[in-house]
């Protein structure tokens, strides 16, 4: 008899080697591991190929799998990363021919479903793998005879076991790091932390997490699917563990003009320089980033190293080396459609006179939308001066909080995750929701209001100082600098009326190309025709790492919009300022708030959403306390009508009608947000938290989004449930302690499941 | 570390007052109007509990009711109340379908303490006829009541409240036997696979019912919580003598005196537990956990059962045979399940209680194939076997080192003290001038003192 563990070793162990006598024809034969610089597109790829089970069976078992696996989901993870280990192998051999794989997968199945050997088979593998062709159908006849004890309930397999190597840079101090003095950081341009200098060879890889600044002295890196070049530039990266982490590889991409452009070595590293390869610095960067994870606890820590990711340190704190991934460490990679759609971009003629391009990315959610937009953002930013990002994505917005869109003109390449790079936007409009499902004409019109503001201001640079736009001369490369393409990203509601949405953005934008990421079920990496008839390119979609899913959608939206609140912006912040500092020192319950005259400041306060219009003027004040609203101005009102100064006392009804629009994106923008931390009895003044207090912003606009619950909590305490001036566990707006325990029934708002199975469906 | 509710009242007693406006008197509309209008305000502060949600639509019918003209179409007036009580109905059975497959409303909503008849009427409302008039007044009526009782008063006064009797669960160890008993005749003769398969899948099917039946009886509103309260039930349920440890000593491991489990024990119930764990995730690790709280406690099984130490011990090897087998080659689980189980042991306890030897060949167990788990299981059987070696004696130097650490905390308080009037200070020379018109900073010379979001402290 075998243990779980023998057999499940045996089974391994036997898994390469017999795969020809139960395998169809066409199955390609398993190679030994692929090279290394191939892994990032074919990996990725077999991830997404979809188990595709045709008996009724496994189809129950595994593809209604309920949502909670997800959720909860240390052992369910388990299920895709075995098939991934166990198809990679067939798939790295080809990756061309994944598409015949899948269906080799579903032809075979067949065979191994009669019934008669049901029960023979182990039943733990139904619900978990994905037939692979290489793998051994367990049907062999001395296993008939003693019903096979399953394997093991819980497959092993998941990320840490095939763990990727991810760095193979071995730092030796003063061999090939060097620690800068503040004179060398001077005579690179940069400011004065702690820096080293990483000389790199051709083959080595360099990942870590943390936050630094990196400039490139020599040769090019790639970063992020993005090549940078030595220049005097030098880039923010910010590698949370939260979202795939960088590799830094050495790239072949050396033109003519980075090989002379490299600049002022120090003279000591003069002597391990070789003719190939590149010499980098990284250099401390202190941002207070870190803190946002004491506040939204579901991120705590995600800058550090937990004990046993087997990371290093690398002279300089903050940044920690990776080495190989692990379960909660997954590196960035480029699948090899995007890197052939991002070369086609590239490789495309720039337009000077005539529009420059406009690029449309789609796609359904979590599938790489914004991970590929701001890649494409940052390739262009390495031919043009400057790039248009139209974000389209109320939920999950790139450079400002949810719930708006917003035009952003980039200067500089950004390498982070959304809440790393809030940025003033050009123009941006307030929707209010993290999905246009309850306003689709205004998010249309808001788009249609942007887009406009594209073409007369931004397309062709009429605004932008035109003597700025002279690139450092130590930069060779020529950036264009009179044309500013246009990226837009879609909402992930590609479905129903969200299909419907986006189509409808696409036609406004008439873009040049279109980028749509899709989970493999066509054939996938040709240029096809969309209905629209403009050429689209289906690229894989690459979902985020599993590890990436315990944080929901909701988490990462309280992080953008807590990110915003404790971002410092300085007054003189112009649009495209992207923050570089947050202070995370005070909760926002202990900030010094603004006091807000409301007659002197405020000319409107609007409420939007379901139901906003039966708030009756009564009411308006309860509801402005404690909301989350965005600051507006409106080209259409005479602004505020009161004089400040007046009695004290008198009451003050806010200037509130009831059921009136959202403005009219044409004759507003929204320029910052607020909390209304506190209104006064009388409503004559109101208490704001903002970073961006701004002039001309005279109208208040509440939308459907609130707060975080992190944020009205005080983070500097463990336990959470004390406030300053309040009792233990007892504060306005909040409720500790499960009401279901006192026989509440009811207490919680409602909620739907849509993956519930009937009878029958198993 | 809870994170509290959002509510859209400040304090309790603005419910309350709700609460009043809606059943003090009730006849005076205009106080029901009043508290449509509240809650339509609340609605727009932060999404609604489903019981005021509920309670809105019902009062804007009731209202719509009071306020109706003779020859208005009364057709509008049954839509609004019929749409009020199916809402009502889904929102509050909809939450507690836990389970994978979908459970009758009519189960659920009797779990709930729900008038059957409502649930009668929803379904009529839904599918068949709209009901007359007379039949959903009193139906809103009686939802009203409901709402009162099961929502307001409990919230508001959870002492006075009556405490909610949930029904009992139906047992489970005659689904468990019944399975087993199929399992059993199917893992003897694989021939009758095709002929038993129906009865296993509906009997699959009844067991993760019964998960979801438990779930719904767990007190939280929290549904991993409740997934575990129902996990926690039916791994008790399993550990029971004659399901996963059969009653028979003899079928219970293989008599190596390794932690193997006979392979016809393991056909008969692998299929459910692999089952369970497709469909819920924390399965396994739930089953270990209590496995292992098993193994470590010193008293028997259960107090009837009390056996010999030889029953004892045998019912031990097999529950630590079930934790190999479920550990698998998860290393994560493995882990786990060896901290859990070092967790428990005491160093030393080997020698003074023969009982944990089981344990103590678990850990071992678990630990091979593992370096880091074999260093960490060998350290603690060294501390178990010479605790003086390991218990490095107390010096009058150590109280300084705590002292100086302890200095160092508070250092850091004072630090984060000042950092509130040096933002401050950051922000006035930042923006002082230059604020909008009626904007101005509350400085720190104003009575203004950090407060939960939401109140007002003039500054």
């Amino acid at each position: 008899m075998l243990s779980a563990v023998a057999a499940r070793k045996a089974r391994l162990k036997s898994t390469p080697a017999n795969s020809a006598p139960v395998t169809p024809a066409p199955s390609p034969a398993p190679t030994a591991a692929a090279p290394r610089g191939e892994t990032g597109g074919t990996i990725s790829e077999s991830r997404t190929t979809p188990a595709k089970p045709s008996s009724g069976k496994r189809k129950a078992s595994s593809s209604n799998t309920p949502k909670s696996t997800v959720k909860k989901a240390r052992h369910s993870k388990s299920k895709e990363t075995t098939r991934y280990f166990l198809e990679r192998k067939v798939l790295e051999s080809d990756s061309e021919s994944d598409a015949s794989i899948i269906v080799d997968g579903e032809d075979s199945e067949p065979g191994i479903t009669g019934s008669a050997d049901a029960l023979s088979r182990p039943p733990v593998a139904p619900p978990r793998r994905a037939y692979s062709p290489s793998r051994p159908v367990e049907d062999s006849s001395d296993e008939e005879v003693v019903p096979p004890p399953s394997t093991e309930l819980h497959s092993s397999g998941s990320p840490s076991s095939v763990p990727l190597t991810l760095t193979s840079f071995e730092p030796l101090f003063n061999e090939n790091v060097f620690e800068l003095t503040l004179q060398e950081c001077k005579s690179c341009g940069l400011p004065g932390e702690p820096a080293v200098a990483l000389v790199l060879s051709p083959s080595d890889t360099l990942s870590f997490i943390g936050t630094a600044r990196i400039c490139v002295l020599r040769g090019s890196v790639s970063l992020f699917g993005t090549t940078l070049h030595a220049s005097s530039a030098s880039c923010t990266v910010f590698a949370p563990k939260s979202s795939p982490v960088p590799v830094l590889e050495v790239s072949g991409d050396q033109g003519e003009s980075s090989r002379d452009a490299f600049r002022q070595l120090p003279e000591r590293l003069l002597g391990s320089l070789k003719m190939e390869g590149a010499v980098i610095v990284l250099q401390e960067l202190w941002t207070g980033v870190e803190g946002l994870g004491r506040i939204v606890r579901t991120f705590d820590g995600f800058f550090t190293p937990s004990t046993d990711d087997g990371l290093e340190d690398l002279f300089i704190s903050g940044v920690h080396v990776v080495r190989t991934s692990s379960r909660d460490v997954q590196p960035f990679q480029l699948p090899s459609s995007w890197k052939l759609a991002l070369d086609e971009v590239d490789a495309t003629a720039p337009v000077l006179a005539s529009s420059p391009p406009a690029f449309f990315v789609k796609g359904p959610k979590n599938s790489g939308k914004s991970s590929f937009s701001r890649t494409l953002a940052n390739r262009l930013l390495s031919r043009y001066r400057r790039v248009a990002y139209l974000d389209c994505d109320l939920g999950q917005s790139e450079f400002t909080p949810g719930g708006m869109v917003a035009l952003t003109v980039l200067e500089e390449p950004i390498f982070g995750p959304p809440f790393t790079h809030p940025t003033i936007p050009y123009q941006a409009h307030y929707i209010g929701s993290s999905s246009p499902r309850t306003s689709p004409s205004h998010y249309l019109d808001s788009i249609e209001a942007l887009l406009y503001v594209y073409r007369l201001d931004i397309q062709l640079n009429t605004v932008f100082d035109m003597d700025a736009d002279m690139d450092a001369p130590s930069t060779s490369v020529h950036r264009i600098a009179n044309a500013i393409p246009l990226v837009v990203n879609t909402m992930g509601w590609s479905k129903g009326l969200g299909a419907d949405l986006t189509r409808k953005i696409e036609q406004l934008v008439t873009p040049t190309s279109v980028f749509a990421l899709e989970f493999p079920h066509i054939p996938h990496g040709s240029t096809t025709l969309d209905s629209d008839g403009s050429p689209a390119h289906v690229l894989h979609a690459v979902p985020p790492p599993e590890h990436a899913l315990r944080q929901t959608a909701a988490d990462h939206r309280a992080l953008a919009l807590m990110s915003y609140f404790h971002a410092i912006f300085p007054r003189d912040a112009r649009p495209g300022f992207t923050v570089q500092r947050w202070d995370t020192r005070l909760p926002l319950c202990f900030v010094p708030p603004y006091e807000i005259e409301v007659p002197a400041a405020v000319s409107r306060v609007i409420y939007t959403g379901v139901g906003a219009e039966d708030v009756v003027p009564d009411e308006a004040a309860l509801v402005l306390n404690g909301a989350l609203v965005a600051l507006v101005r409106t080209d259409d009102d005479v602004g505020p009508t009161g004089a400040d100064g007046l009695d004290d006392d008198s009451p003050c009804p806010l200037p509130y009608e009831q059921g009136a629009p959202p403005p009219d994106p044409t004759l507003s923008a929204c320029l910052s947000l607020a909390l209304v931390r506190a209104v006064s009895p009388t409503s004559r003044r109101i208490h704001l938290l903002t970073p961006r207090p701004v002039s001309a912003a005279h109208t208040l606009v509440k939308g459907e989004l609130e707060i975080p619950i992190w944020g009205m909590l005080d983070h500097t305490t463990s336990s959470l449930d004390i406030l300053p001036g309040a009792e233990h566990g007892n504060a306005p707006y909040l409720r500790w302690g499960s009401a279901r325990a006192d026989g509440v029934v009811g207490g919680e708002k409602r909620r739907v499941r849509r993956n519930l199975m009937r009878k029958g469906q198993m | 570390m809870r994170l509290p509710q959002r509510t859209p009242w400040a304090s309790l007693q603005e419910l309350d007052q709700l609460c009043s406006w809606v059943y003090a008197d009730p006849a005076d509309s205009s106080a029901k109007s009043l508290a449509v209008q509240r809650l339509s305000a609340w609605r727009v502060i932060t999404a609604l509990p489903h019981a005021l949600e509920s309670l809105s639509s019902l009062l804007v019918a009731v209202l719509e009711d009071e306020s109706r003209s003779p020859s208005t179409p009364a057709l509008s007036l049954r839509q609004s109340y019929a749409a009020a009580i199916i809402r009502l109905i889904n929102g509050f059975v909809d939450p507690l379908q836990v389970g994978v497959y979908a459970r009758s409303i009519a189960s659920i909503a009797a779990q709930l303490g729900l008038p059957s008849w409502l649930v009668e009427l929803r379904h009529a409302a839904t599918h068949e006829d709209l009901p007359s008039l007379e039949l959903l007044r009193d139906a809103a009526r009686e939802s009203l009541d409901w709402l009162l009782h099961n929502y307001f008063l409990p919230l508001l006064n959870p002492a006075s409240a009556q405490s909610h009797i949930p029904a009992p669960l139906r047992p489970l160890a005659p689904l468990l036997a019944q399975y087993k008993h199929l399992a059993k005749v199917v893992s003897r003769d694989t021939s009758l696979t095709s002929r038993y398969q129906p009865d296993i899948d509906r009997t699959l099917r009844d067991i993760e019912r019964w998960i979801a039946e438990a779930a719904v009886a767990a007190h939280s509103t929290d549904d991993v919580e409740r997934t575990a309260f129902s996990l926690d039930r039916l791994t008790d349920e399993l550990l029971h003598r004659g399901a996963l440890v059969p009653l028979s000593r003899k079928k219970r491991v293989i008599p190596s005196g390794q932690v193997l489990l006979p392979a016809p024990l393991l056909a008969i119930w692998a299929p459910l537990l692999t089952h369970i764990q497709t469909h819920h995730a924390s399965f396994g690790t739930a089953l270990v956990t209590r496995a292992i709280a098993r193994l470590l406690s010193s008293s028997s099984e259960d107090g009837q059962e009390k056996g010999s130490e030889h029953e004892r011990a045998s019912y031990d090897l097999c529950v630590a045979g079930w934790v190999m087998w479920l550990v698998g080659a998860d290393a994560a689980l493995r882990e786990e399940a060896f901290v859990r189980l070092a967790g428990g042991l005491r160093p030393g306890q080997e020698d003074e209680d023969r009982s944990f030897r089981t344990a103590h060949a678990l850990l071992a167990a678990l630990s091979t194939s593992d370096h880091r788990l074999v260093s960490a299981s060998n350290a603690i059987i060294v501390v178990g076997k010479d605790p003086q070696s390991a218990t490095p004696a107390w010096e009058d130097r150590h109280m300084a080192v705590m002292e100086a650490r302890l200095q160092s905390v508070l250092g850091n308080d004072a630090e984060a003290g000042e950092s509130g009037t040096q933002i401050q200070e950051e922000a006035r020379k930042m923006f002082d001038g230059r604020l909008p018109r009626g904007w101005r900073l509350v400085g720190s010379e104003s009575a203004w003192k950090p407060c939960p979001i939401g109140v007002y402290l003039p500054a």
